[in-house]
């Protein structure tokens, strides 16, 4: 990747001058880019009448925790970010279970029909999450589901998205490997265990990067499941301190969403190499 | 699936359990190692897609039973005062959003693939927003764009222009949801392009220069047409997205002012979950699906127009 990068405006006498513009049209770019965040974490830091003047001050004269403080007083907030991540990490585990599971047989596995479920399985990717959301909502309300954990984790214990993307993975492990630990008699199980999922570590990280951000984020399911305060998660508690309040305290608003991103980016930028190379990935399939 | 049937075998050869033979002992693995899989792909994916479609020519309200009404629910929809304002909406936010968002995005992807200082940091803020909730996201740019304390308009009154109510005018509320979702986007469609862009030889450009082409020649001669393959599928992406935008109008301007930013996916939420109108929200589920799938097909047929094909 390094070597390829290159000037792409290549020689001239006027070269020079536009690597200089390139750089003050970046540093321009990135501060629009920049900017929500500043002034979310700017205003999260004011009192609530500082937060209210015209024209703004740019920078709190000392740091004021109120908004903060009140997150926690006006919601049971610490509940929410712990019912966030317990549903995001049970959704990326069971669902890279079943995924490489299924994965393994449609890469590496013959067996009659193969190839013609899996076109029906693609096919399914066409229809928007909109369509499937009142039957299935219908499926979990069946199960008493409803306004439970168990019913935010049911949907995400499968997808067509993750199964395609660890199958094309798996396409790419030579099969010499497997047949070596064949003839040493290992079994199905134990090539899937201890050859194919080892090697698959880099593809793995990318989906379960992609399942525990969308899975934190995800906002209509839970909006439409939860109803008990306490089983809510972040996105909805959010939302909540909005529309439970008589008036909107803007520094209390922004410290929450300060609260409910540091946890995402924390795991993005651990894992933002398998995140970056996947979003790429998905493009060249296209 | 053929997997119990049953395979004659020679006189006198050792009769194995079906399941014992070789070639049925792995399809009889797969199917185990699947199973799991394909109750979910059964349960949660193909099951939900032909009941919301069944669902569709019903007058379901989600408790009562389900009468058989035909394309009642269609013929309705079609007159739906409502239901034409969030399609005409839809479209709106779709013309709008995709070529700002590939602009952007290629403008992004251009620099990002120059030697210039600051790229590692700069492409690390693009992310940011994708990875951010969209509740989040929706606060901070309420706030930015608020009428009487929002920074937006303080910048505008620096530059002597006049203040405006960004999500409570009928002009400005669909522009100002589309340019959040840019912002909010861009660095997901940037990597794509970036990825693309990488994938350009650079013997192609090298030998365009020694031909003699300027730099403007080598961008729309050689780099757009090697490009092509990302901007389709880019461009792809973006719509279908698009035609299912929800989140931005439900927390920011819910559907407002005067129905000018309501969208389908909004007015099929309203309908089955506010309205219990289950069997109509189905339906509409289904316009929006045969919507996105006859924008893509189109843009297939399309493609051998403009996409560069090896």
């Amino acid at each position: 990747m390094q070597q390829q990068r290159q000037i792409l405006w290549q020689g001239g006498a006027a070269s020079r001058y536009r690597l200089g513009l390139a750089t003050g049209l970046l540093m321009i770019l990135g501060v629009l880019m920049a900017f929500p965040f500043f002034w979310m974490l700017r205003t999260s830091l004011l009192t609530e009448t500082d937060a209210a003047v015209f024209p703004p001050v740019w920078l709190p004269t000392y740091l004021e925790l109120d908004g903060y403080q009140g997150v926690f007083t006006v919601q049971p907030f610490g509940r929410y970010i712990l019912n966030s991540a317990f549903v995001a990490v049970t959704v990326m585990v069971s669902q890279l279970v079943t995924a490489s599971l299924g994965a393994y047989a449609f890469a590496r596995l013959q067996f009659p029909g193969r190839d013609k479920l899996f076109l029906l399985y693609l096919a399914t990717m066409l229809i928007p999450a909109e369509v499937t959301i009142v039957p299935t909502f219908v499926l979990v309300s069946r199960f008493q589901m409803v306004d439970s954990l168990a019913g935010l984790i049911v949907p995400g214990l499968f997808s067509v998205f993750t199964t395609f993307l660890l199958r094309q993975f798996f396409l790419t492990i030579p099969f010499e490997l497997e047949d070596a630990a064949k003839i040493d008699g290992a079994g199905y199980v134990r090539r899937y265990a201890q050859i194919v999922m080892p090697l698959s570590q880099p593809a793995l990280a990318t989906a379960a990067i992609f399942i525990f951000i969308g899975t934190w984020r995800s906002f209509l399911w839970p909006l439409i499941i939860i109803r008990t305060r306490e089983l809510r998660t972040v996105p909805i508690g959010l939302a909540a301190i909005q529309q439970e309040q008589g008036h909107t305290d803007i520094p209390q608003l922004m410290a929450g969403s300060v609260m409910a991103i540091v946890p995402v980016i924390a795991v993005f930028l651990v894992l933002q190499r398998y995140y970056i190379e996947g979003v790429a990935m998905s493009g060249l399939k296209g | 699936m053929a997997v119990g049937t049953h395979t004659p075998t020679a006189p006198g050869a050792v009769r194995r359990p079906w399941f014992r033979r070789p070639r049925n002992k792995e399809a009889l693995a797969a199917l185990l190692f699947l199973a799991p899989n394909l109750i979910g792909f059964l349960v949660l994916t193909l099951g939900p897609g032909v009941f919301s479609l069944i669902m569709g020519f019903t007058n379901w309200s989600g408790i009562s039973r389900a009468r058989w009404v035909g394309a009642e629910n269609y013929i309705e929809l079609v007159a739906d005062k409502v239901f034409l304002t969030a399609l005409r909406n839809t479209l709106v936010y779709t013309v709008e959003f995709t070529p700002l968002v590939i602009v952007a995005a290629l403008l992004f992807a251009l620099l990002f693939n120059q030697r210039v200082w600051g790229v590692p940091v700069v492409r690390l803020l693009c992310f940011l927003p994708i990875v951010t909730d969209f509740i989040s996201v929706a606060f901070i740019w309420s706030w930015i764009y608020h009428f009487r304390f929002g920074v937006l308009n303080w910048a505008l009154e620096l530059l002597n222009l006049p203040a405006q109510a960004w999500l409570g005018d009928v002009r400005w509320a669909m522009i100002a949801l589309v340019v959040m979702s840019v912002w909010r986007w861009v660095g997901y469609y940037a990597i794509i392009l970036l990825a693309g862009l990488q994938g350009i030889p650079s013997e192609l450009k090298e030998a365009a220069t020694i031909d003699g082409a300027n730099g403007r020649q080598l961008f729309l001669r050689v780099t757009i047409p090697l490009l092509s393959p990302a901007l389709f599928f880019v461009l792809i992406i973006s719509i279908s997205s698009s035609l299912a935008v929800f989140e931005q109008m439900y927390i920011m301007t819910r559907g407002g002012p005067r129905d000018s930013t309501i969208s389908i996916s909004m007015f099929l939420y309203q309908q089955g979950f506010r309205f219990f109108k289950m069997g109509y929200a189905s339906a509409v589920a289904w316009i929006l699906f045969l919507l996105t799938f006859m924008v893509t097909a189109f843009n297939w047929t399309i493609r051998r127009r403009w996409v560069y094909q090896e």
